[in-house]
């Protein structure tokens, strides 16, 4: 109770309390201080604060959401006092509107009582973990914990689940006995009542009249602001009046404590013009109250004014005014938009729209162009590998043509030689020349450059059979990657042009490609070269030479051996010695 | 146009290569890759939505303030945009491939959602006297609208190789009673634009660009016409 005469003095004091808390207030907004410092002091003092923050019933509940948000950052939240940050951070959503967020939170935070202080006879669901986290620096108290509880069982009634609205209400009697929401809610759920409104719906109502009563009295205000803060009066001075003012019970709800603080605030105005100004601002502002609460109210009946004067509480929940039941917009769900918001309100501007639709508009011509000189540049590519290719076939097709013909005179001037050998007798070993080392060379290079031997004409290939060994290697795969030649294994084969030669197998190993000898395909044996093919490779080319005895017997001389030089590709044909002739002397 | 699948496979090997424009996450990642109803977290689970009076109040129209809200698929790509397109440069691996500021700027501008909502806001704005933003039916009503409007669009790449990108959008108008005025949406797939290898990043940003512009023009020259139509009906 406050005598008449102090009413200014308790102002003073007042704004002078408001300004603290102002001052604090800005010492208190973390919302540049979302990253922990390193020190480690730092950091422990940077903890205190954002605790406090979100402790502190005084600041806004989107403060308090952003305070405990951030202590919950999961890299950040050991030794955190979790159940209890999750509880407050629901209460402050639940002030916002945000119901589905509030319920999340209270299950988080039911979740860490129901694991740290489990009910006496009772176990946690799940099993504790093995390990200890440091101890909380602050402990939740047995009523706080029972009030999550009921929060948590108004959203379930709300949601129409009545059980587990009755479960929770259990739970929180259980834990704090003769709790009030507790007793109220399980008495309301007997009695089949509807569930309790969101505080928020009903804190916005009041929220309405409070912004509405202020807007009437918009220019009391103003004065009062400037009675006390001279030049400096402005909006925010203004809000902080309001602030000193609330304390003094001016947005009160009970009618009797609005009518007896405006009859002493009526009959104090004298003295000091700062305390004048503001009585007439909280004279202004308890008359619209009145009027909103009871539109009727008879202004000149006398008032008694023994009892409470000044309502230093604030409003308690019995007091709030639940929504009206016709207010679609009293349960809706509020949210952030983020940069949806912001992004939308970047339109709403006309030469902002203009501005961009011409970037945009350029930014597609240039787009285009791009698209168009590329397009051109993709032709003009196409059009020179189109012309270069034209000339390359054209060349390639001469060339080809002039190597055929080059072919058929050479075929045509080997038949007329053949011809004319056929008529002579055969050529002694004489007529071939002798090397250094005393071997004969029988070589002479084909139409496709392998060698072959100059005097096949002579050799009667036709009745003797080829003389070659070969093994093909079969890799872990079972590909055939070498052919090694050699006479040390005779093996018996017939050969033929390449293009009768079928594939056949004789091993599993060897591949041999068989054909018949005819005497017309002497010139495929004069050069040298089978074809052998495989399932797995290309036709491979391999060098032989005819048998010794073949040799011989074509050669008329006697052979000391026959092989085939793969460097030089020739068959090297190796007379025997003249035999000496006994007792022959000078 | 429509092309062959094999085309636009071969088209987004190439692209995966050439165009860093693509490092950046789909517009889907942002919401998950999915689309919700407009009105999610605007309206109650489960709230029942009545229709308003026909034809239109076009008086109370005329004179009335509308509320542009966005939906929650035009917020979650509002944000995806503003945290990774607004900003994006091309690094050292992009810019070796071909990409420029330039060529970031042509995605970037091509997936800008003020596109969206400014050619909205013309459409709307002859029909109401004043056109406002809120980010909730509570805002809108405390900023003393009189009509609310739930802006939706939404992008999302389709298929494994991203041949094509499924958009939608809509618009909804209600009264102050939150009365369904008039309700138009918009569903496409919207191909991919072809380009060839040798273009590099270049030519893999105008088709990434193309193909967004066109997914954007798409919804709007299907909505608002749509949209313009049933006000001037007054149904």
């Amino acid at each position: 109770m406050v005598c008449k005469g102090s009413v200014g003095i308790a102002l003073g004091l007042a704004l002078l309390a408001a300004g603290g808390v102002c001052a604090a207030s800005r010492s208190q907004d973390l919302s540049s201080e979302t990253r922990p410092p390193l020190d480690p002091v730092a950091l422990r003092e940077w903890f205190q604060r954002h605790e406090a923050a979100c402790d502190d019933r005084n600041s806004s509940p989107a403060m308090t959401v952003q305070a405990c948000t951030v202590l919950l950052d999961p890299p950040r939240m050991v030794g955190a006092p979790h159940g209890r940050i999750y509880a407050r951070r629901a209460e402050a959503r639940l002030a916002l509107g945000d119901e589905a967020g509030a319920r999340s939170d209270l299950d988080n935070a039911l979740h860490h009582y129901r694991q740290s202080d489990p009910l006496p006879g009772t176990r946690p669901i799940e099993a504790p973990p093995e390990y200890q986290l440091p101890t909380p620096a602050l402990e939740d108290n047995r009523r706080v914990r029972a009030g999550a509880y009921c929060n948590r069982a108004d959203i379930r009634w709300r949601a129409g689940d009545r059980q587990g609205a009755e479960a929770d209400f259990g739970e929180a009697e259980a834990r704090y006995p003769g709790i009030a929401c507790a007793r109220q809610g399980l008495a309301g759920l007997a009695r089949g009542a509807p569930a309790p409104a969101l505080a928020a719906a009903a804190g916005r109502a009041q929220d309405q009249q409070r912004r509405a009563a202020v807007q009437v009295c918009a220019s009391e205000r103003m004065a009062a602001a400037r009675a006390w803060f001279g030049g400096q009066a402005d909006e925010a001075r203004a809000a902080q009046l309001d602030s000193a003012l609330e304390p003094l019970g001016v947005f009160s709800a009970d009618l009797d404590t609005l009518t007896r603080n405006r009859a002493m605030f009526t009959e104090s105005l004298a003295g000091d013009p700062r305390a004048q100004a503001s009585e007439a601002y909280l004279v202004c502002l308890q008359t619209v109250r009145i009027r909103q609460i009871q539109p009727s109210f008879d202004f000149s009946r006398p008032v008694d004014l023994d009892g409470p004067v000044i309502e230093t509480a604030e409003l308690d929940d019995g007091a709030l005014e639940a929504a009206p039941e016709d207010d679609i917009f009293a349960n809706l769900p509020r949210r952030d938009a983020g940069a949806a918001a912001g992004l939308l309100s970047e339109s709403l501007d006309p030469q902002a729209r203009q501005t961009r639709r011409l970037r945009v508009a350029e930014d597609t011509r240039r787009r285009h162009a791009n698209i168009q000189r590329r397009a051109e540049n993709r032709a003009a590519f196409w059009n020179t590998l189109g012309e270069v290719l034209l000339v390359g076939v054209q060349t390639y097709a001469a060339v080809e043509t002039a190597r055929l013909e080059l072919e058929a005179q050479q075929a045509l001037a080997l038949d007329r030689q053949r011809v004319a050998q056929a008529a002579t007798p055969p050529p002694s070993v004489r007529n071939a020349s002798p090397s250094p080392s005393g071997s004969m060379a029988v070589s002479q290079t084909g139409p496709r450059g392998y060698p072959y031997a100059s005097n096949s004409a002579a050799i009667p290939y036709g009745s003797t059979p080829g003389c070659i060994s070969f093994r093909m290697r079969q890799d872990l795969l079972g590909r055939y990657y070498d052919v090694v030649s050699s006479c040390s294994t005779m093996v018996h084969f017939e050969i033929g042009p390449p293009e009768l030669m079928n594939p056949s197998e004789s091993e599993n190993r060897i591949h041999v490609a068989h054909g018949v000898f005819q005497p017309g395909w002497q010139r495929t044996l004069a050069d040298n070269y089978f074809f052998v093919r495989s399932r797995y490779s290309a036709p491979q080319v391999l060098f032989a030479c005819m048998d010794r005895n073949a040799a011989e017997q074509a050669l008329g001389v006697t052979l000391r051996s026959i092989h085939f030089d793969y460097e030089q590709r020739t068959c090297i044909a190796v007379p025997s010695p003249p035999p000496q002739r006994a007792g022959t002397s000078n | 146009m429509q092309t062959s699948p094999i085309l636009n496979r071969r088209t987004l090997l190439t692209a995966a290569v050439t165009s860093g424009a693509l490092a950046a996450a789909p517009p889907a990642l942002a919401q998950n890759g999915r689309h919700v109803p407009p009105m999610e977290g605007l309206l109650p689970t489960g709230h029942r939505m009545e229709d308003a009076p026909r034809p239109f109040d076009r008086q109370a129209m005329a004179a009335g303030k509308l509320a542009l809200i966005p939906s929650q698929n035009y917020t979650a790509f509002t944000d995806w945009w503003t945290r990774r397109m607004q900003n994006a440069r091309p690094n050292i691996f992009q810019r070796a491939v071909g990409h420029t500021d330039q060529t970031f700027q042509s995605v970037r501008d091509a997936l800008d959602p003020r596109a969206l909502s400014d050619r909205t806001i013309e459409t709307l704005s002859p029909y109401f006297s004043e056109i406002d933003v809120a980010s909730d039916f509570v805002a809108a009503r405390q900023g003393s609208a009189d009509f609310y409007g739930v802006l939706d669009y939404w992008l999302r790449p389709e298929g494994f190789w991203t041949t094509q990108y499924r958009t939608r959008a809509g618009l909804d108008l209600l009264d102050g009673r939150l009365r369904l005025m008039l309700s138009e949406t918009y569903n496409d797939r919207v191909p991919l634009e072809d380009f060839s290898a040798m273009s590099g990043g270049q030519g893999g940003s105008d088709a990434m660009a193309h193909t967004f512009a066109n997914a954007m023009n798409g919804a709007l020259n299907a909505l608002l016409p749509a949209v313009t139509a049933r006000l001037n009906a007054g149904a």
